[in-house]
């Protein structure tokens, strides 16, 4: 299976929020980095064919998804940023009725619908009203109903908001499993979850695509860039005027900075191993 | 579409205005036994003329066509937009339902009237004109509720907007009922105000001045905001 964008571009009003997008995704986990505007909702709505995009096309084996239509959709799972619901559906109503919109049979859609809740750590609240539930569970149930189907292409922006460590660790688990057989797209903040789970990961800013490549080979490319730096407080500000800094620890009247820089920038700087905020730094900071 | 009638079945508010408006016939129809026992079944025969068709207007205007704009209040619709089934199909099925449970509230109400008038008016069966001529108005009242029910359904997926479309939809109904026949002349603005926006149907009568050109106009208001709907879920991607 392949999903190919095809010189993707989308404006709203004269403001470019993609350009030129060109991708070729196959079975794995991408995830989508980048900052706040940069095109990554607008992408994936693209990619869900809710959004028509200004030119090009989305391709899944070669066919427009446009056209596809229904049959398109019938592989597609999605998430999306803001998750909505029907306040008084309970949870399994909620999945019950999405199950059907997606085709699923009564038999089908109850024994997934179990089954995920089961894999989401829902069961035992399945009967409660959405609306009683925490944020967190409800974002558990949008995973859920992404998951219902058994989809080809998962599309899931921002996934992991709002969930504590434990429901992260156990989502990580979820999507590693599956994503053997599928194609997922994944957009975050929580760059830990990409360096976790991720394949490859698409860079984009201000409506371009920086780089797809291994999360590993990103971070070798921040070889030897990465320092520790313990100074007296008084003189933080001028490191974190000079350098990007991605942690400032305060250590009685002691400032402990992690930075970036290509040159060694203190006597006293230890070399550090490379993370994924550290890049994100590097390509948004 | 069962699941689309059985959330509607569902929804409590359906059969909270039923039974206001069952109640309210109920009230009245104790008055008129006891205050006004010579027009008795004259009465009960007009139940559509004011109580049914207003109880049958707020049936559509604050429970049926709600669907119609739910998933963007919700913000659900980009999850429901993404499913197979959750553009056009969902679409259909929610207005047959809606068309559905219309009829419904108006057969429903009419055998509240009826067992309401017999109970009230301690009798055990109705005199057989006095059926047969509210049957024959009923039956306009179904016709006049699936249309009323097409219009401002088809308004409110246009617009998205539940109380905007109660109002749009409302409003020339809303004025029809102190619009007096008697004064207005034809193809005056309170003529079509009167009998253009389903006033008539609701009411259980055909519309009597020129029904050619009402003929017209019911089917082209109709396909001209179901067109309206579809270009705008064309537009965003709901087709």
């Amino acid at each position: 299976m392949k999903l190919v964008f095809e010189n993707i571009s989308k404006l709203y009003g004269d403001f470019p929020a993609l350009s030129g997008i060109n991708l070729s995704l196959e079975n794995g986990v991408y995830g989508l980095l980048g900052p706040n505007g940069a095109g990554k909702t607008t992408l994936m709505r693209i990619m869900t064919d809710l959004l028509k995009p200004s030119t090009g096309r989305v391709l899944l084996d070669g066919k427009d998804i446009a056209l596809l239509g229904a049959d398109f959709r019938r592989r597609l799972g999605y998430l999306p940023q803001d998750f909505g619901f029907y306040p008084n559906y309970t949870a399994e109503q909620y999945l019950l009725y999405i199950a059907r919109l997606k085709g699923l049979t009564g038999f089908e859609a109850k024994k997934q619908t179990g089954a995920l809740l089961e894999m989401v750590g829902l069961y035992e609240k399945r009967n409660q009203k959405m609306k009683g539930l925490s944020g967190g569970q409800r974002q558990r149930v949008g995973i859920a109903q992404a998951l219902l189907g058994d989809p080809d292409i998962l599309v899931l922006d921002e996934p992991t908001a709002g969930l504590d460590p434990e429901e992260r660790i156990r989502f990580r688990g979820i999507i590693s499993n599956l994503s053997r057989q599928k194609t997922v797209l994944l957009s975050t903040h929580i760059v830990s979850d990409l360096e976790a789970v991720a394949n490859e990961i698409i860079f984009l800013k201000k409506g371009h695509v920086l780089t797809v490549q291994k999360p590993h080979d990103l971070l070798r490319e921040l070889d030897g860039m990465v320092w520790t730096v313990s100074v007296p407080s008084e003189n933080e500000r001028g490191f974190t005027e000079k350098y990007p800094c991605s942690n400032i620890m305060h250590d009685g009247e002691m400032s402990v900075m992690r930075i970036l820089s290509k040159q060694k920038p203190h006597n006293a700087a230890a070399p550090e191993r490379p993370n994924m905020e550290d890049l994100y730094l590097y390509h948004f900071g | 579409m069962r699941t689309e009638i059985n959330h509607i079945v569902r929804t409590p508010l359906y059969w909270l205005v039923l039974i206001a408006g069952i109640g309210a016939r109920t009230v009245f129809a104790y008055l008129d036994f006891k205050h006004r026992l010579d027009s008795y079944w004259t009465l009960s025969d007009e139940y559509w003329s004011r109580l049914g068709s207003i109880t049958v207007a707020f049936l559509i205007l604050l429970v049926l066509i709600h669907r119609f704009s739910v998933d963007y209040e919700n913000n659900t619709y980009p999850v429901i937009a993404s499913t197979a089934y959750g553009r056009k199909k969902l679409y259909f099925e929610r207005l047959a339902a809606g068309c559905l449970m219309a009829i419904l509230g108006v057969v429903i109400l009419t055998i509240a009237n009826i067992g309401i008038t017999l109970t009230i008016g301690r009798c055990f069966i109705t005199p057989t004109d006095w059926l047969y001529g509210f049957a024959s108005h009923t039956i306009v009242v179904i016709v006049g509720a699936v249309g009323y029910f097409l219009v401002s359904a088809f308004v409110c997926d246009t617009i998205s907007n539940h109380p905007a479309s109660m109002c749009i939809c409302g409003l020339p109904l809303g004025i029809s009922y102190f619009i007096n026949i008697g004064i207005i002349e034809e193809f005056d603005l309170f003529w079509f105000i009167r009998y253009g926006f389903f006033t008539e149907l609701l009411r259980g009568r055909w519309i009597s001045s020129l029904p050619a050109f009402w003929g017209i106009w019911y089917p082209v208001m109709i396909v001209g905001v179901f067109i309206l709907s579809i270009y705008r879920r064309k537009e965003r991607k709901l087709l």
